[in-house]
């Protein structure tokens, strides 16, 4: 329904020259995103995908019960998480997370038990699909209620700051935390709060606007009048940028760019804008069709078809044999 | 792929947890936890020294002084007597931050004065005006080693942080016992009698939480309980709320047990009946807290004018509740009146009331009687409040009447 965001790399990198101050030097090294390093972005993209397929599946069998959220057609963000961010790093997302721990290191059979209501679950199956913590991959949450894991993050942020004042942060500091809000739930009064905050203290915090067009089953151009939350911190002076998240290489480069700028100066906005074709938005009863309107089919829309396409061609150019999952 | 084949078959042949695991995850101190036992790591005095400035902490240590000084005479106030709770245990657990409006000019009752000048702004931070901004910010800041203190101005502004406050009480269960959420949450509020503060600076906030999973509950209208409360909620490694009387935070004075935690999980016995009331029938238990603690007090010399008497119990824990103190007093009166400044739907006496009849029913010669707020906004015009808000002469009406065997 609504078209792929269509901005060239080049466009981006301007927005992080003239709103993030970055120099054409800073800028060129963002350029390149190695063969391995993507190939390793497909992987992650696989693995996410194949994961919450198999959660689907459990879901209809009955091994998984409940309100349940899946990522599918939005892996440049895991594969992006897997590439920027670090163990150490502090983590906040919302109840649509699985590809988020996955990406963060949290063991995929811990997540699943969990999911499935096991003890050998991440939280012991006290919280299921919408609470996955894992405390040694600072994944901190899983949280089911629309953006409030908005301020539990800033106070990560402040955490990190505290450490440092105390002395006990380790040498050479430069974590972070990130988290994970839609462009639905960014319309709540936190997300000022929150940009305030960050601005305010300077923060090491990075808000990930995931932009999928809908606030639960409501396009969000028919109840917010900017969508563009990227902008909204001009308020605070916190810049931010968008980018196509159909395009893994650019959610890739404007990710490191954004990260490296977070760890170093302080707090940013990087919205992905996703174009979710086959998308099970929330899961709570296998019959239950909520009728929206139609969305037509698109080729190439969703990330892991453009990737797959992309890597045929290394692979032609490159006459390598690729091993077949 | 294979490997997701093989996390399918490890979830589905992993085994279930057992029932008793959510009573086990309700608490990550148990109820009776002594905290004079708790102890800071070996490094906790070398990071205060070296984080903080040495002419700060000095004048700090000066007003700590004054503090105690004040309390040795007797004459120290709720809000001071929690000012210094929370000073001493800031120097003593550099972990320790606070949050709050107003902070650097000391709030309403000088509850967090002096921390922001010795500690600094990350550790004592200022805030904007939503609670349950703040509230996350020390969820967050719970979630990564830190014991966060949050003071609200009022607790009605609380209301705006129930999503967090919620949240925090959730927090260790949840995430299966791998956060705990050593969160403490200190606020001015309750309902006396003729406030005239309106309605929404009345409402029950203690009320509204009492539902509220993992969260203990603590009330004191006396210094010397605000202080050794507070310490043992800033040192207990789950959230807590600590409610103090609004309109007696700089009148009420009295001592503090230095360096003493108190238990969170006890009732206070403030008076007990005579052995002659007990054995002529006419001795009451009355049960109540913040505010009410001082209407029973007045009270007392006109109860006795009539003859009768009462077993004082001031609910310093509403949650957990301090059965074992009531029924031992039941057990002497067999009467029970709870002067309950929250509403009749929902309000703490409802619950306390509840529990009472459930477990002390033999005991009980009469229903509970339950002298509560109308469920109505208190109303600013003293003629119309004297009927919503219940108070000192509410409560010898209801033990002449459960000495007179009237229901």
């Amino acid at each position: 329904m609504r078209p792929r965001l269509e901005v060239e790399w080049t466009q981006i990198k301007d927005d992080l020259k003239n709103v993030f101050g970055l120099t054409e030097e800073e800028l060129a090294k963002y350029d390149d995103i190695s063969k391995d390093d993507q190939m390793a972005g497909y992987e992650m993209m696989q693995m996410c995908r194949q994961f919450e397929n198999a959660c689907n599946q459990a879901y209809m069998q009955g091994n998984i019960r409940g309100f349940m959220h899946l990522d599918n057609g939005q892996e440049t963000i895991p594969a992006f998480v897997a590439d920027s961010i670090r163990k150490t790093d502090i983590k906040y997302s919302y109840y649509r997370e699985h590809t988020h721990a996955l990406a963060s290191g949290v063991d995929p059979k811990a997540i699943m038990a969990e999911l499935f209501a096991k003890e050998t679950g991440t939280c012991k199956g006290t919280g299921g699909s919408m609470h996955i913590y894992d405390k040694d991959t600072f994944f901190q949450g899983g949280w089911a209620l629309v953006c409030e894991q908005l301020p539990y993050a800033v106070g990560a942020a402040r955490s990190i700051l505290l450490d440092r004042k105390l002395g006990i942060a380790p040498p050479d500091d430069d974590r972070m935390a990130i988290v994970f809000v839609g462009e639905g739930g960014a319309q709540n009064g936190r997300m000022a709060e929150c940009l305030n905050a960050a601005a305010k203290e300077n923060l090491p915090i990075l808000f990930l606007v995931i932009d999928n067009g809908r606030a639960i089953n409501t396009y969000t151009m028919d109840v917010a009048t900017n969508s563009d939350v990227f902008a909204q911190g001009a308020h605070y002076g916190v810049p931010g940028v968008k980018c196509d998240g159909q395009n893994m290489v650019d959610v890739m480069r404007a990710g490191r760019a954004v990260t490296d700028y977070v760890r170093g100066s302080g707090p940013a906005i990087m919205q992905v804008r996703q174009y979710p074709k086959s998308y099970i938005r929330c899961r709570h009863d296998p019959f239950l069709i909520r009728t929206t309107r139609p969305t037509p089919v698109r080729i190439h829309s969703t990330p892991r078809s453009l990737v797959r396409s992309i890597v045929r061609s290394f692979d032609r150019s490159s006459g390598r044999q690729r091993k077949d999952r | 792929m294979a490997e997701v084949k093989e996390v399918i078959a490890y979830a589905k042949t992993s085994p279930e947890p057992p029932a008793s695991l959510a009573k086990e995850l309700e608490f990550p101190d148990a109820p009776d936890t002594d905290y004079n036992t708790k102890t800071v790591p070996d490094t906790a005095a070398g990071i205060t020294t070296s984080s903080t400035d040495a002419a700060a902490l000095a004048r700090c240590e000066e007003h700590i002084v004054g503090l105690k000084e004040k309390a040795a005479a007797g004459q120290i106030t709720i809000g001071d007597a929690v000012n210094l709770a929370i000073l001493e245990e800031m120097i003593r657990d550099p972990m320790t931050t606070i949050h709050a409006e107003d902070l650097q000019a000391g709030s309403s009752y000088d509850i967090p004065k002096l921390t922001q000048q010795t500690f600094g702004t990350l550790r004592a931070a200022d805030e904007i005006i939503d609670e349950g901004h703040f509230i996350g910010k020390a969820l967050g800041e719970g979630m990564n080693g830190y014991r966060p203190i949050v003071e609200l101005m009022n607790t009605n502004f609380g209301i705006y942080g129930m999503a967090e406050l919620s949240s925090a009480g959730n927090t260790y269960a949840t995430t299966g016992g791998q956060f705990e959420m050593p969160m403490t949450i200190i606020g001015a509020g309750g309902t006396a009698p003729n406030q005239a503060l309106g309605a929404e600076h009345s409402q029950p906030f203690h009320a509204y939480v009492m539902g509220i999973p993992g969260l203990k509950i603590c009330t004191a209208s006396s210094p010397e309980a605000a202080y050794g409360i507070a310490k043992s909620m800033i040192r207990d490694n789950g959230p807590g709320i600590l409610f103090l009387p609004v309109k007696q935070m700089k009148s009420v004075k009295g001592s503090v047990d230095e360096g003493v935690c108190l238990p969170m999980n006890k009732a206070r016995v403030l008076h007990k009946a005579s052995d002659a009331s007990i054995s002529a029938g006419k001795a009451v238990t009355v049960l109540t807290y913040l505010h009410g603690v001082k209407e029973s007090l007045d009270a007392m010399e006109t109860i006795n004018a009539d003859g009768n008497d009462i077993e004082l119990i001031e609910l310093t824990s509403l949650k957990p509740l301090d059965m074992d103190t009531i029924r031992a007093s039941l057990e002497k009166t067999h009467k029970i009146i709870i002067l309950d400044e929250s509403t009749l739907s929902g309000g703490v006496g409802a619950t306390v009331s509840a529990l009472i009849s459930e477990r002390c029913f033999d005991e009980l010669d009469a229903p509970v009687r339950r002298l509560c707020m109308d469920d109505a906004p208190v109303p600013y015009a003293a003629s119309m409040e004297k009927a919503v808000v219940k108070r000192g002469s509410d409560l010898i009406e209801a033990v002449r009447d459960a000495v007179a065997k009237k229901l």
